[in-house]
């Protein structure tokens, strides 16, 4: 489903994602770990066209996305869903998950999109006029992914959506993912809170230092002695 | 008694008048304000498409004698659309987010005023040119004098601010423009494409100066400098109310134009600026962002 190829991106002089390649497959949960500003965070917004790519190939069910602006990248079906949410807070919930269908192909299946997206987040059924801005941390956050869904997504890209959140609704945000996995879509997340989301992974890269260190299915990285002490806590 | 009612006769008709200029205020507010709010570009040559729309208006009327407003209207409006569109390909688009690019943007944008009002003086040359009323006649409701051509621009106004409205809470690239002015990262992550969205934005801004331009042109006339008057105003009127909101603008042009119809009647015109820098003033003490505050 998505596939990169020597991918290299840069912060102005500053070299951050070195030559990493990647591939996985459609409904699959693919779990980044990694030291803290490390690259994490910027391989995702690379893949998703907010930081251009220096040099490499990003492929995404099979067409060749390295240029492509990120609406026409939205509208393929790979939606990042930002850690630092990137809602618009002075709108009402229900005009963001309008807006998060807001290319062709999503808009057409938007009122579909719309239920699935309530019976997933019943919390957001009850409060469509609410201006963002009030929302609770958790609230914001079921915001945030709900959006992405409504952009008609096969792949969701999850950066760090635990962040600021007490545990229990961590839990619960974690558990949502994995049922958006199971109705279909691919997940690619970003975590900071391994131990308690690695159970719903399929399959985990380490990323250290903008290269990839590691990269196999969970039963392996929980074998493995560097990936599972430094970064699982096994 | 008859004393006190005549008074208050004329504190109300000057209220009206307040009203009306207000309404074209705010059109010419709103057009600032999204473009900035928007695609955070302050453009000085706003004043020069105010002047252009009203030379086009009078080409069309000194052209073909069975011109009308309604038709004007059709015609310059999609034409100041083009414009805009235009000036934003071409001029905005090849600095956006190069180093300083807003400094940069700003200065070639007063260059093109310049360009603008120097064509037009080319072309039209230096003499006033004036448009026909848009009607002619009043009506007299309660005892007060309500020319039907203030009536029309308070409709009009009116008219514009509540589509305008409706059009940016509920229509998708309305949402879209409120999207990009809140969080511009956000609105590319949901799939906005971000800069059709910004020519869209400069289209829709010239299209509404353009057509304050012909509204107000009956009251005054054409001239090739023309614009800087008005677009000095609405800077105020817009930074007032604080650049970027929408409600803010409305509320800015009601209280300086009703303020402006309160001065010009009782002291004279030309204490209107002062009287509006020390409002402003005071408004910027208090509330360093304006009204609704929302620079930056």
């Amino acid at each position: 489903m998505l596939e990169l190829n020597n991918v290299n991106t840069y912060y102005g002089q500053y070299h951050v994602i070195r030559n990493v390649s990647l591939k996985f497959d459609a409904g699959g949960f693919l779990l980044i770990i990694g030291p803290n500003g490390h690259g994490k965070s910027t391989l995702l917004k690379t893949i998703c066209g907010l930081i251009p790519v220096a040099s490499g190939r990003v492929f995404f069910q099979g067409k060749d996305i390295t240029r492509w602006p990120t609406h026409k990248i939205v509208e393929a079906g790979l939606v990042y869903v930002a850690e630092a949410r990137h809602l618009f807070t002075d709108m009402t919930v229900l005009q963001n998950l309008l807006l998060g269908a807001f290319s062709a192909g999503a808009r057409k299946k938007s009122k579909q999109t719309l239920d699935y997206v309530y019976h997933l987040f019943p919390k957001l059924k009850d409060i469509p006029e609410r201006v963002v801005a009030t929302l609770s941390g958790g609230e914001a956050r079921m915001l945030t992914i709900g959006r992405g869904i409504m952009s008609n997504a096969k792949l969701l890209a999850i950066d760090e959506p635990s962040f600021g959140l007490a545990p229990k609704i961590r839990n619960e945000v974690f558990r949502k993912i994995e049922s958006i996995r199971q109705d279909g879509t691919t997940i690619l997340l970003v975590e900071q809170n391994v131990s308690h989301v690695v159970d719903f992974a399929d399959r985990i890269c380490l990323i250290e230092d903008g290269q990839i260190s590691f990269e196999d299915d969970k039963e392996a990285a929980l074998l493995d002695e560097h990936v599972n002490k430094a970064f699982i806590g096994g | 008694m008859m004393e006190i009612n005549i008074w208050v006769q004329q504190i109300i008709q000057v209220l009206i008048s307040g009203i009306v200029t207000a309404s074209v205020y705010a059109i010419m507010g709103i057009g600032l304000s999204i473009i900035y709010g928007i695609s955070r570009v302050f453009n000085f040559a706003y004043g020069s498409f105010f002047t252009w729309g009203a030379y086009l208006a009078w080409f069309l009327f000194s052209t073909f004698s069975w011109m009308n407003y309604p038709i004007v209207f059709l015609i310059v409006l999609p034409v100041m659309f083009a414009l805009g569109m235009l000036t934003e390909r071409i001029v905005v688009r090849s600095l956006r987010w190069r180093a300083n690019w807003q400094v940069t943007t700003m200065m070639v944008t007063l260059g093109l005023a310049f360009f603008l009002d120097n064509l037009a003086l080319i072309i039209f040359g230096g003499f006033a040119k004036p448009l026909p009323p848009i009607y002619r006649g009043g009506i007299n409701p309660f005892g007060f004098t309500l020319s039907v051509q203030d009536l029309l621009m308070l409709i009009v106004g009116a008219s514009v601010m509540i589509i305008f409205g409706l059009f940016l809470a509920k229509s998708y690239i309305g949402m879209s423009m409120q999207a990009i002015s809140q969080d511009m990262t956000g609105a590319e992550i949901v799939g906005i494409p971000i800069k059709k969205v910004f020519s869209y934005t400069f289209g829709l801004s010239t299209a509404l100066v353009g057509m304050s331009g012909i509204l107000l042109a009956p009251r005054y006339y054409i001239s090739p400098h023309g614009g800087w008057e008005p677009f000095f105003r609405v800077f105020v009127i817009v930074a007032f109310g604080g650049l970027g909101s929408i409600r803010g603008t409305l509320y800015s042009a009601l209280i300086l134009a009703i303020l402006e119809a309160f001065i010009s009647w009782s002291l004279g015109a030309t204490w209107v600026l002062p009287f509006w820098f020390l409002v402003f003033l005071g408004v910027l003490a208090f509330r360093p962002s304006g009204l609704m505050g929302k620079w930056g």
